[in-house]
Parts: structure tokens; sequence; C-alpha cells
């Protein structure tokens, strides 16, 4: 998406940052990946010494280099930011994993004691890797057939390759990890009798409705839809007048895979405003490049169906109101409603975690599973992070969650045995 | 053609006299690959440049063993071209390709300097080199004591300007056959005392020197196999280095000479910006030969070196270049003759990124006399700042600042 480093104009970035002391960007990652660090490796003509500063902090460095949105974390930190811009950090990543890729150097299962891990996404897989480098065994239950979770399914086929996730996993070769992929978990209690601990990272999967009449059948789930694109079996739009619901970068990943399917006018529907919308800049300056148009202040409120197929969306004016919550409210402004037309409906608006557990996790009323700083749930010896627990929604918060809950694991372990 | 507009330059008269030719500009081609060719050469002079100095040439029939590649970098920071290495030899072209191009030049070029550079091996070749360019209508000769890779001096290896004796001879044999053609001797900076060099050169009756040329270096080892850069097959010499990176020396070099001989300079090396030349000045050269910065840029460079410096001398109100030479000279003396005063870092807040950066250098290299403060800003303690002058150098926002202090 990006003009791509050439290795001098890396080199030229890298001899960009000022090597600050105590630096801010380190502390805005979430896994704190020594920035200056592996950058004066970079200026120095090591990249394998800055390749194992930046796989040691994240495991998941070579997805992050292609789309971690730094522009929230360490890039908004940078002290060049409004002098010059900042450093490009993120694509120093991607040039690092590029030019230098190594295995994790040695593994040994030190360690008589085996932990299991519940999903195969991005926190997993981080937890798994940083529980195998302290030399535990691991069991990992992935219900897919391959490892990666959303990186792996549901990202646009346009933005992400892969091959980045895979580089990640190859390094993990030889790792005392035991992939059981293409089966489901099984309960959580037993899962627990049998591992001295567990991580449980499942993500959250369950579409969140629109609530709108005749949505089940003719709405496409946003989630499905670009997962059926990841996987070869998309849904041709060619020619369609596609109307999109949401307003977050699923739903952006959304249009831009309805632009890449063919549609021929691709409109999101968002009920706040543009200040409002919780997405990357990145993301939103693509699909705008795409020609997705946003219709924001409006939410849709019915389908026109005709012999069965969608004509449109009914959809209602909103207006914000500000009563004293983080964001602004919504209001719908009843006499203000239109029709977009449109033979395609998708919807992204979120989705939810699933609760079929079988351990009490203390859920209470909240949308994500509480936890503590250490990743620690309700139930005694259980884990847990990604998506169920924060909506944060990226891959290195993902990530840094299962480096943390390995490490409070290990602790928890080693405390034990005193 | 120029395609960009210019607005016309201050009313500035940027033309300079030297050895009693008059130059429209102070900027010359120096002996190099860029004035290795007739129609670069004419290129050149067509963009603007004051004069050439025809690469130099010798009297030997024999073909010049040149070794490729010759070229090298030293690349810093990621800047390719800080400094240049060549092991470039003399022209490969005969004294009388070079003789035919004087006459052209000086035919199309009436207003120019045309000028040849020799390098000969014995008394009569100095002299044969000296006298037939001065019939062919060169209006100056430069002689090339400081090849680094021609080994002409009086020790195999050695320079002829490495050495007063040989210098103050050869540049007699020169003087004698070019009779009032004005003779410049070009000297290398790499020598113990360039003043005492520079004595031999208005011994033995030179009109002027150049100062000075490519510093001998070794521009580098490969790691992998060992050979020196460049390599050829393997195997390497030492370089002439040249370029921005050594500037400070020739500044020094052209100060070392201006304060203790009195001699006409052509300052060369390491010049690249009008500023660079205006420094040059200021330490005593009267004009300014430039190589590495034409070989990276390109001809068009002399417009840039024109406008810098016509604006600068409007600015300061310098009516000629003649105005600005030597002013540093009186301001530089011996280190027990410095003025001893109390200086203290000063940090402006509101310009500072917060990087931190002179606190790490203070801390490990300094006096320990910065400290962060919760918003990440320095803070100096001036009972430890002793004033050394390193954060200041060290700033990326240059906000930090040296202050006397009661
Ligand atoms: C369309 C889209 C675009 C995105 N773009 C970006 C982006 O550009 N940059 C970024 O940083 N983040 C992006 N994200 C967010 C990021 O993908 C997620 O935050 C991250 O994948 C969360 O990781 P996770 O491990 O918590 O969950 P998931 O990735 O959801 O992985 C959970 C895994 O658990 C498995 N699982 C679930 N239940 C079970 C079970 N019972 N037994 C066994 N396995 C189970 C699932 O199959 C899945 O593989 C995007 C998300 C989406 C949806
Ligand atoms: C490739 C190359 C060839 C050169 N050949 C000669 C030469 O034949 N005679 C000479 O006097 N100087 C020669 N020089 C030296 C330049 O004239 C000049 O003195 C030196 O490069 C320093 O100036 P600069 O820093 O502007 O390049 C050569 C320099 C280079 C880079
Ligand atoms: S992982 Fe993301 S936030 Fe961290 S340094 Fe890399 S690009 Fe920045």
């Amino acid at each position: 998406m990006t003009d791509l480093l050439t290795p001098h104009g890396a080199h030229r970035e890298a001899w960009r940052c000022l090597q600050c002391w105590d630096a801010p960007c380190t502390a805005a990652c979430p896994v704190h990946v020594p920035i200056p660090e592996f950058i004066a490796r970079l200026r120095g003509a090591d990249p394998q010494g800055a390749e194992e500063l930046v796989r040691s902090a994240n495991p998941l460095i070579s997805t992050c280099g292609e789309i971690c949105p730094d522009e929230q974390y360490c890039a908004r930190a940078c002290v060049l930011r409004g002098v010059e811009g900042p450093i490009r950090v993120r694509e120093l990543h991607r040039f690092v994993t590029e030019t230098a890729h190594a295995p994790w150097p040695t593994w040994t299962a030190s360690r008589s004691k085996r932990v299991a891990v519940v999903g195969g996404g991005p926190a997993g897989i981080a937890c798994a890797r940083e529980l195998a480098a302290l030399g535990y065994a691991v069991d990992v239950y992935e219900r897919d057939t391959a490892a990666g979770g959303i990186v792996r399914h549901n990202l646009a086929v346009d933005r992400f390759a892969v091959d980045r996730l895979d580089r990640d996993l190859s390094a993990l070769h030889g790792a005392p990890i035991a992939w059981h992929l293409g089966q489901a978990a099984g309960s959580l209690r037993e899962i627990l009798a049998a591992h001295a601990a567990a991580f449980y990272a499942p993500g959250t999967h369950e579409d969140i409705l629109l609530g709108i009449p005749d949505e089940e059948g003719l709405v496409t789930s946003g989630m499905a839809f670009l997962r059926e694109w990841r996987d070869g079996i998309g849904k041709d739009l060619t020619g369609k007048e596609v109307v999109v619901i949401g307003g977050g970068n699923v739903s952006l990943d959304v249009t831009l895979t309805a632009v890449h399917a063919g549609a021929a006018r691709v409109v999101l529907v968002y009920r706040r405003g543009p200040r409002e919308m919780p997405v990357w800049r990145r993301e939103l300056e693509e699909a705008a490049t795409r020609g997705v148009a946003i219709e924001y202040y409006a939410r849709p409120i019915a389908l026109l169906v005709e012999a069965g197929r969608i004509r449109g969306v009914q959809c209602r004016r909103t207006r914000l109101v500000d009563q004293g919550a983080r964001r602004p409210v919504p209001e719908d402004m009843p006499g203000f409603d239109f029709v977009l037309p449109a033979e395609e409906v998708i919807r992204a608006v979120g989705s939810s975690p699933a609760r079929d557990e079988d351990v009490d996790l203390r859920w209470g009323s909240k949308a994500t599973l509480p936890v503590s700083e250490r990743m620690e749930t309700a139930a005694p010896s259980l884990f847990a992070g990604g998506d169920l627990v924060s909506r944060e929604g990226t891959v290195v918060a993902a990530a840094s969650h299962g480096l943390r809950a390995a490490r409070a694991i290990h602790h928890m372990l080693t405390e034990a045995a005193r | 053609m120029r395609s960009i507009p210019v607005r016309p330059l201050p009313a500035v008269d940027l033309a300079v006299v030297f050895l009693g030719r008059r130059l429209e500009n102070p900027f010359i081609l120096s002996a190099a690959p860029s004035t290795d060719d007739l129609d670069m050469a004419r290129a050149g002079l067509e963009a603007g440049w004051a004069g050439v100095v025809l690469k130099t040439t010798s009297m030997e029939g024999t073909p010049v063993p040149l070794a490729y590649p010759m070229m090298s970098t030293m690349e810093w920071a990621g800047r390719r071209l800080v400094g240049m290495g060549n092991i470039d030899l003399i022209s490969e072209h005969h004294i009388d390709a070079v003789e035919e191009r004087v006459r052209v030049l000086s035919r199309e070029f009436p207003t120019k300097l045309i000028a040849a550079s020799i390098m000969g091996s014995s008394k009569e070749a100095w002299q044969a080199l000296a006298r037939r360019l001065r019939d062919a209508g060169a209006h100056l000769i430069e002689c090339s004591f400081s090849c680094p890779q021609g080994s002409m001096g009086e020790r195999p290896g050695a320079m002829l300007a490495q050495s007063a004796p040989a210098t103050e001879k050869a540049t007699g044999w020169v003087k004698e056959a070019a009779g009032d053609l004005p003779v410049l001797i070009k000297i290398t900076p790499q020598v113990a005392d360039v003043a005492e060099i520079a004595r031999a050169v208005k011994n033995g009756g030179a009109d002027g020197i150049t100062a000075s040329n490519s510093v001998p270096a070794l521009m580098g080892v490969d790691i992998e196999t060992f050979a020196p850069i460049p390599s050829l097959g393997g195997f390497g010499t030492y370089s002439g280095f040249t370029g921005p990176a050594i500037k400070p020396l020739t500044l020094r070099t052209v100060a070392e000479i201006a304060r203790h001989v009195s001699l006409p300079i052509s300052g060369n090396g390491g010049i690249s910006t009008w500023s660079d030349a205006v420094e040059l000045f200021a330490v005593g050269a009267q004009n300014i030969q430039i190589c590495t910065a034409v070989m990276h840029h390109g001809f068009r460079i002399v417009d840039d070196l024109c406008s810098g410096l016509a604006r600068y001398m409007a600015r300061k109100g310098f009516t000629k270049v003649a105005d600005m030479v030597g002013k540093a000279l009186p301001h530089i003396v011996e280190h027990d003759e410095l003025p001893r005063r109390q200086v203290r870092s000063r940090v402006d807040e509101t310009a500072c990124l917060r990087c931190g950066v002179c606190y790490v250098a203070c801390r490990d290299g300094g006096h320990r006399a910065i400290t962060m403060s919760e918003e990440r800003l320095p803070v100096v303690d001036d009972e430890r700042c002793v004033g050394c002058g390193l954060c200041p150098l060290t700033c990326p926002a240059g906000c930090i600042r040296m202050e006397a202090v009661a």
C-alpha cells in the first residue's frame, strides 16, 4: 500500500532516527519493541541483530510490519511527529524481517509442565511462543485448520499477504508447541485439569446484528464475506450496488473487498460523523482512493425487498448529542429518512464473544471479559487475552496480552514450586 | 540554455582578479575528469564556471596505466558521498591533445581562464611541458606536485610537494621555462609543515599556490574478503580522498599558508556550497577550485554557488570578493592565546523536541551536568557544566547554545 523502502531508503530512514533517550516510541508500543536499539543495529549493517530484537519483543513482527496501526502507537509518540514526520518504524520492521529472517535459535522443553492455549490467533501465538521460550511444553487448540485467527482469514485480500503471517509462524519451527489444529477446544474445565495453566484467546466471532426486519438470510455478514474472499470462494459483486453498514476498521476492509469483488458502487453507512470514526487514517485514505463513499450520520432501519431480493436500504438521519459519555451519542431524526439503492447489504457493526465456557469467568454485563493486569481471569490458573478481553482490536495489542499472560503463568508456576 | 527563469541576482560584482587575470566569478573547475575532455570543459565554461584547469598531462609518450574501478566513497549516516576516493592517475591524453584543447578553448572563451596542469619526471620534461602550453596560449600553468598516485618526489612513493628542497628546485625549473606566464604549484595537505612547503614554492619563484590536492587515504576494507576498497581483483591501494569530508583539512592548510607566507592562494578541497567557499576566502583563498561536487551534481552547481555568494555579499555589504579574503585570519590564534571565559549550556525549551540526546551525550561523554525533567526537558546544572560545548552539537533541533556567564 505504501512505497516499500529500498535498502538505501531504509538506511536513510534509520539514520533519521534521533536515538532518543528512554524512547517514547518504545513506551507507546504495546509490546515495547526496543525501537532505537533495533534501528541502531540496522544502521550498523546488522539486520540479523535487528531482527533478533524485534522478534524477541513481538512474535508477530512480520505481520505487524505490514498492518500495525503505528499511527496510534509508536509513530504517534515519535518526537519528530509534527516536526518532519515520524520515523517509519513499521516499515523498518518490514525491511528488517525481510532482510534477515532466522528461526528462533534454540528450543528446549526444559520444564515438565504443560500449558494449554485455546485459540491460535495473534494472542494465542504470542503466548505459545513465549511459553515455549520459557521452556514449557505447549498445547495450542485451534478450531481452524491453520493458526492465525483473523489475520489469516478476515483481512481484506488487497491489504495483507498471508505469507507475512507464515513467516512469523515459521520462526516457531522446532518449538515445543503441539498444534492441535482443526479441532475446537473441548471444555475449559478439562483442559485446566490436564494442564498446569491455560491461556484463553478465542477472539470474538459472534456477529452483532443490525436488528432490522428480514435481516437474517438477506444481509451478508462482513466477517464471512471477508473470509470467503480469503478462502478463494468470495462472492462476485460485479456491477452491483453495495451498501456496507459499520464505521470501524472492519467495515473499511469490507468496503475494500467489495471494490475488489467488482462492485459498481460502494457506500458505507455510519451513524456518527467523520471525527468520531474509530478508524486508522491509512485505511480510510485507501478506501477513499478506491472510490468508497461514506454516508455519515445515518443508520439503516429497513430493507426494501422485491421478489425476495434486496433493492435498497431505508436509512434514518441521526444527529449527535452530548450525553456526557466518552463519545457523543447518535440520536434519530425521524422525518429525514432516505433510501440508498442496494443489491447487496453487508453488516460490519462488530462481533461479540461466545460465552459457552463451562467455568465461571464472572462476565458480568461487560462486552469484554474482565481480566487483571496480569491477564488473570476469575478462574484459577486460567488467563485470557486478545479481542476477548479488550476493544483495542489490534494484532500488537493481542500479542502483548499473550506475552504478558505467558510471563504471568511462568511467575505463577515458579512461585508455586517454591 | 537555462530552463528556469531566474530573477536577477543582487547587483554584486563577483569578479576576481587572480594573478593579473580577471575572472567573472571566483569558481574554477579543478584538474579532474570533468576537465579531461574538450566537450566537457566547454560545457563547464558554458554553464558559467569562470575557468578550467585541464586535467594534468605529462610528457611521456608511454600510456598512463589506469586501473579500474578507480572511485570509492565514504558513506555515513545514509549519505552516499560524504567523501570520495579515487585511484585515478593523470590524464591519459598526450600533451599534443591537451595543447589542442588549450588552443580551442582559449579561442572560444577569450574571457575565461584556460589553465593547464602538468606533471613531469625530469627538468627537461617539466620545462618542455611548460613551454608547449605557454605557446599554445594557456593563461596559467598549474603544476601537480601532489598526485597521491604519482611518485615523483625524492623518495620512491613520496610526492614532490612532500620535500621542501625538491619543491623549490622543480618550481624553479618550471618558472624558468614559463617566463611571464603565471605558475601555480598544487600541493598536498599531507606534510608536517605546510608553511615550509609554501615557502619553498615562493622561493622557487611560483606566482601562487593551489591548496590543496586530495588527501592520501585508505577508503576501506571489504570485511568479507579483506581486500582494500576499491578492490581490483582482491588488491587495492591508497586513494586520494576528496569532497565534503576534507573541507576542515583544507581550511587549516590554507589558513596555515596565509598566516605564514605571502603568496596568492587558489583554494581547493572539499568545497561544495557557496558558504564553504566564503569560509575558504576567509582563511585566505582568492578563488575556489572544485572537483568532487561537480562530479556528483554536475556543472550547473555554479549557478547555486553564484546565487548564494551574491546574496551573502549583498547582505554583508561586501562589494568585491577580495573584501572577504583573509577576514578570519586575525581571529586565528594559538591555543595559549585564547580568551578564557566561563560559558554554560542553555536550552531553549520551546524548541526542544524532548529526545534526550543531549542528556545521553553529557552523561557518557561530557560532565554529567544534564538531567531530564518529568516533562522530558533537559535541565543543566551550572555547577557541573564546564561549558565544553558537546551538547549543542548533538541537539537535532539546534535549541542549545553556549552562553557566557559572569
Ligand atoms: C477485518 C479486520 C481487519 C483488521 N485489521 C487489522 C489491522 O490492520 N491491524 C491490526 O493490528 N489489527 C487488525 N485487526 C484486528 C486483529 O485482527 C485482531 O485484534 C486480532 O486478530 C485479535 O487476535 P485474537 O488472537 O484475540 O483473536 P482472533 O484473531 O480472533 O483469533 C482467535 C482464534 O481462536 C480460534 N478459536 C475460537 N474459539 C475457539 C475454540 N473454542 N477452540 C479452538 N479455537 C478457537 C479462532 O478460530 C481463531 O483462530 C483487524 C480485524 C478485522 C476483523
Ligand atoms: C577522479 C579524480 C581525478 C583527479 N585528477 C587530478 C589530476 O589529474 N590532477 C590534479 O591536479 N588533480 C586531480 N584531482 C584532484 C582534484 O583536482 C582536486 O584537487 C581534489 O579533488 C580536491 O577538490 P574537491 O574536494 O573539490 O574534489 C583529481 C580528483 C579526482 C576525484
Ligand atoms: S509493533 Fe506496531 S506499535 Fe510496536 S513498534 Fe512496531 S509498528 Fe510500532
